[in-house]
């Protein structure tokens, strides 16, 4: 990163006040007006180097096309990066229409963009903006669907009308309203409902009976019920396609410790499963706050761990087939990466192994690089399959989308 | 939520990366912990979490004040594998603590709540229980060497020579060290003559978890004047038992882990020292593997020596000793016996036993099992609470109980009666 970003950082920073230095869990939240802001950290210690770490905002822009880190970035024999798409500040959230189109969402800032690929010729454009936190997307029938704080809307028709976009038609929004793990993560299940994240309002903290819960509803935004409880927050999750299960990764406590909790896999088996925020963590510790008198046995524990303050965001099962035979429906999961730890891990895009009974065989780092001398050089949101089974990576530092091929597949084609 | 809002301003400004606008500045108050209702320094209840309920009814558990009657000790609640036998060895000591055996087959017990240290004399079968010494202050520590008793009280070491010639005329201990700090808190000391001939004994935290300063956390040794003292090893939370491989002479020991962590999180440590001046973690590291949630930060667990065992979540592990005799089965000389005091920083107790650790042949550790057991009962009470194990010369041990004041004799085959 050049001394002149870093420069800009501070100058934003400085220009937004406080808002950038909010509590660590929401370092990089915008003021939402009427939003709760992140209570406290309770039992945040007072050691030196505690005191050094805090959340790490990403640059404020995009990073020019020739800046960005591929030639970082590690991958297995045989695979290839390429730049898919530049220039979209804060990528986060990915997902593919019907005819093509990439949608990529927004955390901290407001805008929802399309990148259309003609011939491998690709666009970007914003087909919304002046949004809320608008990180979750979900696509079905023509219409894209978009989890802001604190409701849903949807764009009919946005495969057909990139330029002249409609203005969102809220669908639902009977959500919190909080800064703090506040932005939401989505997807359409097997039922065709939408799935959303509404996670715990807090790093730790008794949550709310709305919070710490994946909710799932209807398509025009009726019949809301809670799927699952106790996550803490989840900003990845995917079905199983053989087995239609959820698995969904949640991110652990932070000021626990360097080295605990892990972030978490989990796989829902039974709808109303608890799987243990705020009192238990990683499927075997007792929160040091919440968690006297409990047992972790009382909740369902993880399928695998993912690493302390890894961030594990983004997962999808692969379901392609450009990529070898071991990676075929295995789980891909963008490591964002820590920022409550002296020696920053994740930053790597993951992938998790599956025995045919959905019970999880090994792990281990896809891509790495992102992470350099223990600072971000990118830092991977999500991951997309297409259709001609390369998989895209989007990283919010560097405002990109990467595409991984292997073999041959050099040139995008959809 | 308006009290959100403004304890949410002020952490911000504590952590801002603004710290140098004027309003940060203004409101730059460090985090607060919750405020103590006026606990004494090195209270075991600082840092527990307000406002819930489960671990509000967790407190250090009380022994009864008074040593049980002989005939009302729960002989029969205690479990041992089959060919061992239980039987009461002394009681009406109060408090009984740490054991040491003289070479006239006197054993002498200390105490902590109480201030003396007792004789337990063995004439031909027939024994008798004498208070040697009193008014002394948590006199935890006792060994023996050469006819010399040495106590360790809370912030001296002193000795009796001649011990045994005095038995009956309350000597006064000459004290021969007391350069030692006079925190209550992990205060009381274990004491034990290293292979060197030296006495080793620990200075631990002054608190359940707390950055101390140069002259805690540590064990150290001294000649057996008092002259040349010397720290042995760092990272100490608070050992109250340690002994030496007869093997290799290698000095392991138990350390307990701090409290408040969590109900399972961290095990008590099973020790062992390669080396003089290993530091073993507290307060950066506990159990190896877990950096500390208040001053892990910045450090790594590889920094520190790990622990050969783990001895189970706030099992307070005490004392231990290898088992040199060969009364007992095969499979239990050269391995060794810990008590576990049991838990009070768990709602489900725990611990309340003797464990066997048993070792591999190159001093680490293979497998860690129950022992002997029914100190605590499967209604979550102790009925006894074993502090300190010691081997007999017939190959038989030992067990204090603190919670009876009482000394159980374990043996086994048909030697029902000690012998000495």
């Amino acid at each position: 990163m050049s001394i002149a970003r870093v420069r800009m950082g501070l100058v934003v920073a400085v220009a937004l006040g406080l808002i950038y230095g909010v509590a660590p869990a929401a370092a990089q939240l915008p003021n939402t007006p009427g939003a709760t802001p992140p209570p406290p950290t309770p039992n945040m210690p007072t050691s030196e180097a505690a005191t050094k770490l805090k959340g790490i905002a990403a640059p404020p822009f995009a990073a020019a096309p020739d800046k960005l880190p591929l030639a970082q970035l590690k991958l297995p024999k045989g695979f290839k990066i390429e730049v898919y798409a530049n220039g979209i500040p804060d990528a986060r959230s990915l997902r593919i229409g019907d005819k093509g189109t990439l949608f990529v969402g927004n955390r901290v800032q407001d805008k929802v963009y399309a990148v259309v690929d003609r011939n491998g010729k690709r666009e970007v454009k914003v087909i919304a903006s002046g949004l809320d936190r608008p990180n979750g997307l979900a696509f079905k029938d023509g219409t894209l669907y978009i989890a802001e704080g604190t409701k849903i809307s949807k764009l009919e028709k946005i495969e057909d009308n990139l330029d002249n976009p409609p203005k969102p038609v809220v669908i639902y929004s009977d959500f919190p309203n909080h800064q703090a793990h506040g932005w939401k993560f989505m997807a359409l299940g097997p039922d065709n409902k939408l799935y959303v994240n509404v996670g715990a309002p807090c790093n730790i903290c008794i949550p709310p009976d709305a919070n710490s819960q994946i909710r799932r509803l209807n398509l025009d935004g009726t019949g809301a019920e809670p799927y699952i409880r106790g996550n803490r927050n989840s900003v990845g999750f995917d079905w199983n396609p053989t087995t239609k299960e959820l698995y969904f990764t949640d991110n652990g406590r932070d000021w626990m410790s360097e080295e605990l909790p892990n972030d978490e896999l989990n796989r829902v088996t039974k709808m109303g499963q608890n799987f243990g925020y705020p009192y238990c963590h990683q499927g075997n510790i007792l929160d040091p706050q919440y968690g006297w008198g409990r047992s972790c046995s009382d909740f369902v524990p993880p399928v695998a761990l993912l690493g302390p303050h890894a961030a594990a965001l983004g997962m999808r099962f692969y379901t392609g087939s450009m990529f070898p035979a071991k990676y075929h429906d295995a789980i891909f999961i963008a490591r964002h990466g820590s920022w409550n730890k002296t020696n920053k891990i994740g930053g790597d895009i993951y992938v998790v192994y599956l025995n045919k009974d959905g019970t999880v065989k090994s792990q281990e780092s896809f891509m790495t690089g992102f992470i350099r001398d223990n600072n971000y050089i990118g830092r991977p949101v999500d991951v997309q399959p297409m259709k001609d089974g390369s998989l895209l990576v989007s990283d919010d530092y560097e405002g990109a989308v990467y595409r991984i091929t292997y073999g041959n597949g050099k040139v995008a084609s959809q | 939520m308006v009290r959100y809002q403004s304890a949410g301003l002020l952490l911000a400004g504590a952590l801002s990366l603004l710290a140098t606008t004027a309003l940060a500045q203004q409101q730059a108050t460090p985090a607060q912990p919750p405020a103590a209702a006026a606990l004494p320094p090195g209270s075991p209840l600082i840092g527990r979490p307000d406002n819930n309920p489960a671990a509000a009814k967790l407190a250090p558990v009380p022994s009864p004040p008074l040593a049980t009657a002989a005939d009302k000790l729960p002989l029969d609640k205690l479990k041992a594998p089959k060919g061992f036998e239980i039987e009461v060895y002394a009681s009406g000591m109060p408090n009984a603590r740490s054991m040491v055996l003289d070479d006239k087959g006197t054993v002498f017990v200390g105490s902590r709540l109480q201030d003396k240290v007792y004789a337990i004399t063995n004439k031909n079968g027939k024994r008798e229980v004498k208070v040697l010494v009193s008014g002394l202050y948590r006199p935890n520590g006792v060994a023996f060497k050469n006819g010399t008793l040495y106590i360790a009280e809370l912030s001296q070491i002193s000795k009796i020579d001649n011990v045994e010639d005095k038995l009956d005329s309350s000597p006064k201990p000459t004290v021969i060290y007391n350069d030692l700090p006079k925190d209550e808190a992990h205060g009381w000391k274990y004491l034990a003559i290293g292979p060197d001939n030296k006495l080793y004994f620990e200075v631990g935290q002054p608190g359940n978890n707390v950055l101390h300063d140069s002259a805690h956390g540590q064990l150290r040794r001294i000649n057996l004047d008092g002259s040349g003292a010397e720290v042995i090893a760092f990272g100490i939370r608070n050992t109250v038992g340690f002994d030496w491989n007869p093997k290799n002479k290698e000095l392991y020991f138990t350390d307990n882990g701090r409290d408040w962590l969590s109900e399972d999180l961290p095990n008590d440590e099973l020790n062992r020292i390669t080396k003089i001046g290993q530091d073993f973690g507290a307060p950066y590291c506990y159990q190896g593997d877990i950096p500390d949630p208040d001053f892990g930060w910045g450090h790594s667990c590889s920094e520190f020596v790990p622990p050969v065992a783990l001895m189970g979540p706030h099992a307070a592990a005490l004392g231990m000793k290898f088992y040199t005799g060969t009364m007992f089965p095969a499979e239990y000389r050269g391995q060794i016996l810990v008590a576990r005091h049991g838990s009070w920083n768990k709602t489900k107790k725990f611990g309340g036993d003797i464990a066997l650790v048993k070792l591999n042949k190159d001093g680490t550790v293979k497998s860690v099992e129950p022992f002997i057991t029914g100190f605590l009962q499967p209604d979550n009470n102790y009925v006894a609470r074993p502090v300190d194990v010691m081997n007999m010369p017939d190959g038989s041990i030992l067990v204090s109980d603190d919670w009876n004041g009482a000394v159980y004799r374990v043996s086994y085959g048909s030697k029902k009666t000690a012998e000495r």
